[in-house]
C-alpha cells in the first residue's frame, strides 16, 4: 500500500521535471502545490518521499532543465516512396532500422509473389507518407513517419521467379570466409524489407503491418533491428559511431563528386574504364552481415591498442597519420623505430581499396541485446549493411582482404550473412518489382 | 472562399448537431444508443466525409439517412476537367476512391465485404443503387443497424448509398460497406478486384479495390457465430 503510493509520487515528480509545456515561472509554485497536496493525501507512508522531492524542486531545479519547448518536432517529415530508385539507400541514415527477411512459401508461383509485392508496396507507400495502411487497425501509429522508408530486396529465388533472365550473377551466398561463424537462421531470405525511420514507434508499426500482410505468402526467416544516434542528438551529417566507440563509415562514396552514382547505381563517369554496371537500371545490391562484437575482449585493450587495431584515433576518427577525420591515411609513414604508423593489419589499411571498383556505401546499425549465454553481459554488434552495384567487383575483394587479415577480427565475428538484389522504385499504381517480367 | 447557406435534406430528424469542419475532417455523428429517440433502428456508421470545407455546417442524423451538404464557394463553379483527380479518368469520372483506399476483405469462399472511401466528384448528390463484380454472384449494399436488443446487425440498405455533392462515403468495418455474395473463387490478399457501381440515373462506373487480410475486426454478421460484438 505504502509502496504503491510511493511509486505514484515518484512518477509525478519525474513528469513534472520533464514536461516541456510547463514554463519555468509557474513550474515552481504549481509543483509545490501539487506535491503538498499529494503529501497530504499520501499520509504517513508517502510524506517522506514527497518532502524529499519537494526539497529537490526547491534547490535542484537548475540541474533538471525542462526540454526546450521550442525544439522542433520532426515526426511528420517524410521521404518519398515512389520514384525511379527506392528510398532508404541514398537517404541519410535514419536513427532506427529493422530488417525483415522472409522465406516465401512457394517459389513457383509468380502471381502470388506479385500479389504480395503489390500489397507490401501499397502499405509502404501509405505508411511512409504518414497515412494509415489499408485496414490499418492502429491508424494513429502511422501519423508520425519521421522519415520512414521501406526498401525491398529480392533474394535469388524471387528474382528467378519474376524474371528468370534477370538474375544477376552475384546474387548468391557469399563464399565462406574463415572468420565466419554463420548461423543458418541468420542467413539468406527470399524477400528483404529494410524499414528505417527516426521514430521507433512508426518503425514498429510498419513492421507489424508488413509482416501481417506477408503472412499468407511467407514467414520471417530472420529479423534484425539496430540503431544509430537519435535524430538531433548529434550534429547533422556527423559520422556514426559503433559500439566499440569507433568513428565508423568515414570513407563513403559522396553524391557531390559523383562517386555515389558510380558505386551504388553503377553509373561510372564518362572517362571511366570500369566494367561495373547495375543489374538493372536504378537497381543495386545489398550485402547484410550480422557482426557480433566481443565487448569484454575489447575492454582488455589499451586505448592505444584499440587505435592501432583500426588505424584511427578514437576521439575524432582521424587516421593515425593525420589530424582530421577525413585526412587521407598515409600508409607509407613510419615511426622513429621504423615501423609503419598504420600497422600492416590495421583495419583501414586492409579495407583500403586497391582498385576504383572497390568502394561500397555503408549504412550500418548498432545492436545491443540481452546475452544468450549466462557468462556474458551483453550481445552486442553491428548490422552491417553495404550497398554496391556489383557484389563481386566491389564488395568481395574488400571482404576477402579483411577475412585474411584484419586485427579487428579478433573482436568481431560474422554470424549472419545475406545478399539481395535491390530492384528499382515504382510509380503510383505500380509496385516494387513490377519492372521484372 | 466563404460558405453559402447550408442546404439540408431531412427525413425524420431526431438529432441535430452543429459541427465544425476542417478540410477532410471526419464527421462522426452521435448515433449511439443513448441519444436515440423513439423509432426504428438507426444506422451506426454515419460516415460521410466532407471535403473542401473549413466552415460550420448543419448536419442531421436521421433514421436511415444522413444528409450533409458541402460549403459551396461563392465563385462560380469552374469549368474544366482538372477539378478531380487526373490519373484515373477524364471528365466522366464521377466517383473516386480517395488515395485508392478501397479494399476487400480476403476470403476463401462465401461472402466478404468491401471498405474504403468513395468520393463524390460531382456538384450533385450521387446515389449508388447497385453494384456488381466479376468475382461474386451478387453485391449488396449494407448498413449496420442496432436491432431490437440494441445489438449491431447488418442489413441491406433501402434505396442505396447517397453521397451528397462534394462529400465522401466512408465504408469501414462496423459501418456501411459493400457485401460480396457467392464468391466465384478465393480472394487472396493483394489481388485486384473490379467493381461496377450503378447510380440512380442508370449510369455506371468501374472502380478497383485491393484484397487485404485485416484479421476480421469482429464484424457483426447477422448469422454470426462468434457472439461477442461488444467491448470495443
Amino acid at each position: 500500500m505504502g509502496r504503491t503510493n510511493r511509486t505514484r509520487a515518484t512518477i509525478t515528480v519525474i513528469r513534472m521535471t520533464t514536461d516541456p509545456e510547463r514554463s519555468e515561472s509557474n513550474f515552481d509554485s504549481k509543483a509545490h502545490r501539487d506535491l503538498s497536496r499529494r503529501g497530504l493525501l499520501l499520509g504517513a507512508g508517502g510524506t517522506g518521499l514527497a518532502a524529499t522531492a519537494a526539497a529537490a524542486f526547491g534547490f535542484g531545479r537548475s540541474t533538471a532543465p525542462a526540454i526546450d519547448p521550442r525544439e522542433p518536432v520532426h515526426g511528420t517529415s517524410t521521404i518519398d516512396f515512389y520514384g525511379n530508385r527506392q528510398a532508404g539507400i541514398d537517404t541519410p541514415a535514419q536513427a532506427h532500422a529493422v530488417l525483415l527477411a522472409l522465406d516465401l512459401d512457394r517459389n513457383d508461383d509468380p502471381d502470388a509473389a506479385r500479389r504480395l509485392l503489390r500489397l507490401l508496396s501499397d502499405d509502404a507507400a501509405r505508411l511512409t507518407q504518414g497515412r494509415p495502411a489499408l485496414a490499418d487497425t492502429e491508424p494513429e501509429l502511422a501519423e508520425t513517419p519521421a522519415r520512414l522508408t521501406v526498401t525491398f530486396g529480392f533474394g535469388p529465388s524471387l528474382v528467378r521467379m519474376l524474371s528468370p533472365t534477370s538474375v544477376p550473377h552475384w546474387l548468391r551466398d557469399l563464399p565462406h570466409f574463415d572468420i565466419d561463424r554463420l548461423e543458418s537462421d541468420l542467413c539468406g531470405g527470399d524477400l528483404l524489407l529494410q524499414i528505417c525511420g527516426d521514430d521507433p514507434v512508426s518503425v514498429a508499426h510498419a513492421r507489424r503491418i508488413l509482416l501481417k500482410d506477408a503472412r499468407g505468402y511467407g514467414a520471417p526467416r530472420w529479423i534484425q533491428d539496430g540503431f544509430r544516434s537519435s535524430r538531433g542528438a548529434r550534429p547533422r551529417g556527423e559520422t556514426m559511431r559503433n559500439l566499440f566507440g569507433q568513428v565508423d563509415e568515414t570513407v563513403q562514396p559522396r553524391t557531390s563528386d559523383g562517386s555515389r552514382e558510380f558505386v551504388v547505381w553503377g553509373n561510372p563517369p564518362p572517362d571511366s574504364t570500369s566494367t561495373v554496371r547495375p543489374w538493372i537500371t536504378d537497381g543495386t545490391s545489398l550485402v547484410v552481415r550480422l557482426i557480433s562484437m566481443d565487448m569484454d575482449g575489447w575492454d582488455e585493450l589499451s586505448r592505444r591498442g584499440k587505435e592501432s587495431s583500426i588505424g584511427r584515433d578514437l576521439r575524432v576518427g582521424a587516421p593515425l597519420t593525420g589530424v582530421h577525420e577525413t585526412d587521407e591515411p598515409d600508409f607509407e609513414e613510419t615511426s622513429d623505430m621504423g615501423f609503419p604508423v598504420i600497422e600492416e593489419f590495421a583495419h583501414i589499411r586492409r579495407a583500403h581499396p586497391h582498385a576504383v571498383e572497390e568502394q561500397i556505401l555503408r549504412r550500418s546499425y548498432n545492436y545491443d541485446r540481452p546475452p544468450k549465454d549466462t557468462d556474458r553481459i551483453s550481445d552486442t554488434g553491428q548490422l552491417f549493411l553495404s550497398y554496391q552495384a556489383d557484389v563481386v567487383e566491389q564488395f568481395l575483394p574488400i571482404q576477402q582482404r579483411l577475412a585474411e587479415g584484419d586485427r579487428l577480427n579478433e573482436w568481431t565475428t560474422p554470424i549472419g550473412s545475406a545478399v539481395f538484389a535491390i530492384p528499382p522504385g515504382c510509380r503510383p499504381g505500380g509496385y516494387i518489382g513490377d519492372c521484372l517480367t | 472562399m466563404h460558405c453559402g447557406a447550408p442546404k439540408q435534406i431531412r427525413r425524420d430528424s431526431t438529432v441535430f448537431e452543429r459541427i465544425s469542419f476542417k478540410t477532410y475532417s471526419y464527421l462522426s455523428l452521435p448515433c449511439d444508443g443513448k441519444s436515440r429517440a423513439q423509432g426504428p433502428a438507426r444506422p451506426k456508421g454515419c460516415n460521410i466525409k466532407m471535403k473542401n470545407s473549413s466552415c460550420k455546417i448543419t448536419v442531421l442524423c436521421a433514421a436511415s439517412l444522413v444528409a450533409v451538404t458541402a460549403c459551396n464557394t461563392d465563385t462560380s463553379p469552374q469549368e474544366g476537367p482538372d477539378q478531380g483527380p487526373t490519373e484515373e479518368g477524364g471528365a466522366d469520372t464521377r466517383i473516386h476512391s480517395e488515395n485508392d483506399d478501397l479494399w476487400v476483405r480476403s476470403a476463401g469462399s462465401g461472402m466478404t465485404s468491401v471498405f474504403g472511401t468513395l468520393e463524390n466528384l460531382t456538384d450533385d448528390d450521387l446515389e449508388i443503387v447497385a453494384a456488381e463484380t466479376p468475382v461474386a454472384e451478387s453485391v449488396e449494399l449494407h448498413e449496420i443497424i442496432l436491432d431490437d436488443d440494441g445489438q449491431e446487425a447488418m442489413q441491406e440498405i433501402e434505396g442505396g448509398f447517397l453521397i451528397p455533392a462534394d462529400a465522401a462515403l466512408e465504408m469501414e468495418p462496423g459501418g456501411d460497406h459493400l457485401m460480396l455474395m457467392g464468391l466465384h473463387h478465393e480472394l487472396p490478399p493483394g489481388e485486384l478486384v473490379e467493381f461496377t457501381l450503378e447510380f440512380e440515373d442508370g449510369s455506371a462506373e468501374t472502380i478497383e479495390a485491393i484484397v487485404k487480410d485485416d484479421g476480421g475486426q469482429d464484424e457483426p454478421y447477422e448469422s454470426d457465430d462468434h457472439g461477442d460484438q461488444n467491448d470495443h
